[in-house]
């Protein structure tokens, strides 16, 4: 939210990188640690692996689902509302949050309360390297960060530009309706394969959108990405966007930035 | 309703809302750090609140006025609403900034239609009530264009929050609403003359005009500060002083003010244990708790127990 937050941020960020660099590598490990949401969570878990990470992470945000074992930790509530007094209550010694998920007031308020709170910059499918890395100095574990970043850059490397030109509405949230701006990483994501976005002109992460935006920009494929839960649902969808396709993808698997976002991509017909 | 009763509920109130639920690992330091500031700040919004909607049922001889009535609050949520998105959550005092900037932006044209215009009373308090949507609309607006986690943090300020106060702050707010109360009680005649009807005020010595126009611009300003402090709670400006009315059988402000004062503070502090308490670790916002708990109460109390009905005393 707001240009001069993440530049902020990213500064913020660096510097505190930066130090992390000035340290001897052997005398710091962090052992209480609380994410506060879920791409955060995944990232921190995989980057720690499942040994550590299931030690040394004592709070995740709700909706921490992948790795599975991270369900089984303490949630400190929901990440646009994090709850203070749970955080508290586990002494962590390292908290880390998004500036893009996490809310600002909040983030300041843990910063008051004296907890050592980082704060992730805005994830760029193209820059994550950098991102991993300030993630993986953070966290102190050089040998598993040049791990993630080689393997995320051979996974981005693997996706095959599929189709081209192909008109796509990303439809995100049926009522009200939500689709994919051009400041989502899944924006960037869906280019690569080769779908355009017919609504990449919007400068916001998920806006809103109404029904007659979309017949105007006359899409010839519609990918839902929510749980249908049943065929009514389905069929109602289908009534919709009559002339176009409709693939329903699973959703949890495109929610966050992190390489199994790059399995889905590389998957896709 | 007497001080014994006051006490003991105020007591117990104050209990809950710093031991209910509390988690055992970090106790010290989440009562000191966290529920300490927020039961001051439930206080002193709170009995702020009631006593601004006292004062304004009077001076406006409406029932049904409340501290929100001429819009300073809408005001605040639209500046806390616009400020948040532009990305600058800046605190004054521990006061948000956008709320401080749009409640002195609708109190500066309140003034302006108060005191440079030859307007009766009841148009200005149109004109306030206007303002108020005015805010209003243009809040909803700015809410349907928001990103998701924007929407979420405004709409928790909308129905009341009681957490994003400091422990210093509170207190500066407490004292706040104190010196407020020490006023209006210190003219509590001048307020009781407006009971027996708008045009027997200028019989008892009491300038109409002056008394509703000063009346209106404090209680703005106290509800500018509230607001910018703990977001939009309802029910408590509105509901508590009936209530004390009720109980205490007399509308004398001389009488009902200490006990409007303190049983605002109450409601809001016990409204909050709830809030915090009840669906742990989610967080109900404190707004929407004081209705639900207090609206089936105060039905009980004017439907079932009907001794006295009304506002008259």
């Amino acid at each position: 939210m707001g240009k001069y937050n993440s530049i902020k941020q990213n500064v913020v960020f660096t510097f505190i990188s930066l130090f992390g660099l000035l340290l001897p590598s052997h005398s710091f490990a962090w052992n209480r640690i609380v994410t506060l949401n879920p791409m955060a969570s995944e990232w921190v878990a995989g980057i720690l692996g499942p040994n550590q990470a299931a030690q040394k992470i004592v709070g995740v945000s709700e909706y921490s689902n992948f790795p599975e074992y991270l369900k089984k930790i303490k949630t400190i509530g929901p990440y646009p509302n994090i709850q203070f007094e749970s955080i508290l209550a586990l002494k962590p010694d390292l908290v880390i949050g998004s500036a893009e998920y996490n809310r600002d007031d909040q983030l300041q308020k843990l910063k008051e309360l004296k907890l050592n709170v980082i704060v992730l910059p805005k994830e760029n499918l193209f820059k994550m390297s950098d991102w991993i890395g300030q993630l993986g100095k953070v966290l102190n574990e050089p040998e598993a960060t040049k791990l993630a970043i080689a393997e995320w850059q051979s996974d981005l490397s693997k996706i095959k530009t599929l189709k081209k030109n192909k008109k796509v509405f990303f439809q995100i949230q049926f009522q009200p309706l939500i689709t994919i701006g051009s400041e989502s990483f899944l924006n960037d994501a869906f280019n690569l394969v080769g779908f355009e976005n017919i609504f990449q002109n919007i400068k916001q992460s998920y806006p809103k959108v109404s029904k007659e935006a979309v017949f105007e920009k006359n899409p010839d494929v519609v990918l839902v990405f929510e749980m249908v839960k049943n065929q009514e649902d389905l069929n109602k969808i289908k009534l919709t966007w009559k002339k176009s396709v409709i693939q329903v993808l699973n959703g949890d698997d495109f929610s966050r930035c992190s390489p199994r976002l790059l399995k889905a991509l590389k998957e896709m017909k | 309703m007497n001080k014994k009763n006051t006490t003991i509920v105020l007591i117990v109130a104050i209990l809950l809302e710093l031991f209910l639920r509390i988690d055992f690992g970090n106790t010290a330091l989440i009562i000191t750090e966290l529920r300490l500031p927020r039961l001051i700040l439930a206080f002193a919004v709170g009995s702020a609140l009631a006593l601004s909607g006292s004062v304004m049922q009077t001076v406006l001889n409406n029932p049904l006025a409340e501290p929100y009535t001429l819009g300073v609050a809408s005001g605040a949520a639209l500046g806390a609403a616009i400020f948040n998105s532009i990305g600058l959550n800046l605190s004054f005092f521990g006061l948000n900034v956008g709320a401080v900037v749009g409640a002195i932006l609708v109190l500066a044209a309140l003034f302006k239609i108060i005191f440079k215009t030859q307007l009766r009373f009841d148009s200005v308090v149109l004109l306030g009530v206007m303002l108020s949507f005015t805010c209003a609309s243009m809040l909803a607006i700015w809410m349907s264009l928001a990103d998701p986690v924007g929407v979420q943090s405004i709409t928790f300020w909308l129905l009341g929050d009681l957490s994003r106060i400091g422990l210093k702050s509170a207190i500066a707010l407490l004292s706040l609403s104190s010196v407020f109360y020490v006023y209006f009680y210190k003219f509590s005649k001048k307020l009781d003359a407006f009971l027996f009807g708008e045009s027997m005020v200028e019989g008892f010595g009491v300038s109409l005009k002056d008394t509703q126009r000063v009346a209106v611009v404090l209680v703005s300003i106290l509800v500018g500060f509230c607001v910018s402090a703990a977001g939009m709670i309802g029910f408590v400006g509105l509901m508590v002083p009936h209530f004390v009315r009720k109980k205490m059988g007399t509308s004398l402000h001389g009488k009902i003010l200490p006990y409007v004062f303190v049983w605002g503070g109450i409601c809001l502090i016990l409204s909050d244990a709830i809030a915090h308490a009840i669906a742990f670790p989610l967080e109900l916002p404190v707004g929407a708790v004081t209705a639900l708990i207090g609206a089936p109460i105060f039905i009980y109390l004017y439907i079932f127990q009907n001794k006295t009905r009304g506002f008259e005393s």
